[in-house]
C-alpha cells in the first residue's frame, strides 16, 4: 500500500489538470475540481483510461483495469475533483481497491 | 531516424471530427476537392454535397467509407508529393483500399469501385437481419470470450486494438447484451457503433463468392510499397496476395494490435496516419512501445522530416 502525502495529491492534481488542458484544448486556468469532465471539458472515458495508464506507469501500480471499472460502476466519476480522488485511491490501494467496498 | 523507417497508416471510417485538421494541412482542401469531384463523377453525385464543416454523411455507412477513403488518398498523396516515402503501409479494416491506392496497386477509381461493391455484397447478405458492432475497453480476452459464451457464441471478436481493447461483431441483440454485461464486469469504456453490418465476422462469409468474382475482374498490379496484412501480419507483395486479402478482409477478423507489434518488431518507429482525423493515433495511445505517431500536419511540422 503506497503512502500518500500532500505532495502526491498535488502531483496527481497537476498531472490531471495538465492532461485535460492538453487533451481538451482548454486553458489550464479554466479547469477546477468542480468542472464536469464531459459537459464542461468535452472529455470522454477514453481519456480516463489514458490517465490510468499514465498513473500506472508513473507509480508502478499493480491494478487491473476491470478492478477500476468495477469500482467506477459503484462510484461514478463526473468531475475533475472526483477523478483526482479516485486516482488517489487507486494509487493507495491498487488491486485492493474493491476491498474498500467491504 | 531516416525516412526508410516510416509507416503510413490508413483508417476505415470518418467517425470523430473533434480533431479535424483538414482546414490546416497545407494544400489539403484543394486536393481533397479534386478527389471528391472525381468520386462524385464516378460513384455518386451526392458526394459533391459533402460539407467539411458540418461533416454530413457520418451516419451513412457507404458514404462515410468513401469520405474516409478520399481523405486518406488526399493525405497520402500530399505527403508523398512532399517527398515522404513510406517503407510499408497498413490499412485498418476497410482502410486497405486507400493503402492499395497509395501502394500503386490500384487507381483511385478502382478503390471507389471496390468500396461500392464490397458494401453491396455485405448489404446483400445482411439486409434481412439486425447486426451491429461494439467496442469494449478494460477487459481482457478471456473476459470477452466468457461474455460471448454466456450470450451468443456466434458473436465474434472482429478486431483487437490493444491488450484490453476489443471490437465485436454480431447480432444487434447479442451485442447490446454483451455490452451491458461488460459494464457490470468492469469495462471502462463501451460503445455500440452506429453500423448495421457485422464487419470482419463469419456472418459475412457469404460475400466471398460475389466479391471474388469482382476482385478477379479488376486491374491490380504488384504494390510498389508493401502492405502489412492486418489479418495475419504478413507482407502483401503480389497481386495474388492482395486479391486474397481483399476478399477475406470482409469476413475475417483482423488484429490491429498485433499489426502494430509486428511493425515495431520489424524496426519501424515512425507511423503517420494518412487522415486529417487522427482516429488511429488515438487507438495507438493504448499500444505500448516507443513508436512515434504523426498526423499529416504534425509530420509536416516535425524536425524529424527536414525535407518539409
Amino acid at each position: 500500500m503506497a503512502r500518500i502525502t500532500e505532495n502526491t495529491r498535488n502531483e496527481v492534481k497537476n498531472i490531471v489538470y495538465n492532461f485535460f488542458a492538453e487533451e481538451c484544448e482548454v486553458d489550464k486556468a479554466q479547469i477546477n475540481d468542480h468542472a464536469n469532465i464531459i459537459k464542461d471539458l468535452d472529455g470522454d472515458s477514453l481519456m480516463f483510461l489514458e490517465l490510468i495508464e499514465i498513473f500506472k506507469k508513473k507509480y508502478n501500480l499493480e491494478i487491473e483495469l476491470k478492478t477500476i471499472g468495477k469500482y467506477a460502476v459503484k462510484h461514478p466519476v463526473s468531475t475533475i475533483g472526483q477523478l483526482i480522488d479516485m486516482q488517489m485511491l487507486i494509487i493507495e490501494h491498487e488491486n485492493r481497491l474493491l476491498e474498500l467496498e467491504k | 531516424m531516416s525516412e526508410s523507417g516510416i509507416v503510413f497508416l490508413f483508417p476505415a471510417f470518418a467517425n470523430d471530427y473533434k480533431e479535424d485538421q483538414s482546414r490546416i494541412i497545407p494544400g489539403y482542401a484543394d486536393l481533397f476537392k479534386v478527389f471528391l469531384d472525381k468520386a462524385s463523377d464516378r460513384v455518386d453525385t451526392t458526394l459533391s454535397f459533402f460539407n467539411p464543416d458540418t461533416h454530413n454523411f457520418l451516419d451513412h455507412a457507404l458514404f462515410n467509407q468513401y469520405i474516409a477513403y478520399i481523405q486518406s488518398c488526399t493525405c497520402a498523396y500530399l505527403l508523398r508529393n512532399k517527398g515522404l516515402k513510406p517503407k510499408i503501409l497498413a490499412g485498418y479494416s476497410m482502410g486497405i483500399y486507400a493503402a492499395l491506392f497509395d501502394s500503386g496497386s490500384i487507381t483511385f477509381e478502382t478503390g471507389l469501385n471496390l468500396i461500392q461493391n464490397a458494401y453491396q455484397e455485405i448489404r446483400n447478405v445482411t439486409q434481412d437481419h439486425d447486426f451491429s458492432m461494439c467496442s469494449i475497453i478494460g477487459l481482457d480476452m478471456d473476459d470477452i470470450y466468457q461474455l460471448i459464451g454466456q450470450t451468443d457464441p456466434e458473436t465474434e471478436i472482429s478486431n483487437q486494438n490493444g491488450e484490453f481493447s476489443f471490437v465485436l461483431s454480431g447480432r444487434l441483440s447479442s451485442v447490446q447484451s454483451i455490452v451491458s454485461k461488460a459494464k457490470k464486469e468492469g469495462a471502462i469504456h463501451t460503445h455500440i457503433f452506429d453500423v448495421h453490418e457485422p464487419y470482419h465476422s463469419g456472418f459475412l462469409r457469404r460475400t466471398e463468392s460475389g466479391f471474388t468474382k469482382l476482385v478477379d475482374q479488376i486491374h491490380l498490379i504488384d504494390p510498389e510499397t508493401p502492405i502489412l496484412s492486418a489479418i495475419n501480419q504478413r507482407q502483401l507483395n503480389s497481386v495474388l496476395q492482395i486479391k486474397s486479402e481483399l476478399v477475406s478482409n470482409l469476413y475475417q477478423p483482423f488484429n490491429w494490435y498485433k499489426t502494430h507489434i509486428k511493425l515495431t518488431d520489424l524496426g519501424y518507429k515512425i507511423f503517420i496516419e494518412c487522415s486529417p482525423l487522427s482516429a488511429l493515433i488515438k487507438i495507438a495511445r493504448f499500444i505500448p512501445g516507443k513508436a512515434k505517431y504523426f498526423s499529416p500536419l504534425s509530420a509536416i511540422c516535425s524536425p524529424l522530416f527536414p525535407d518539409f
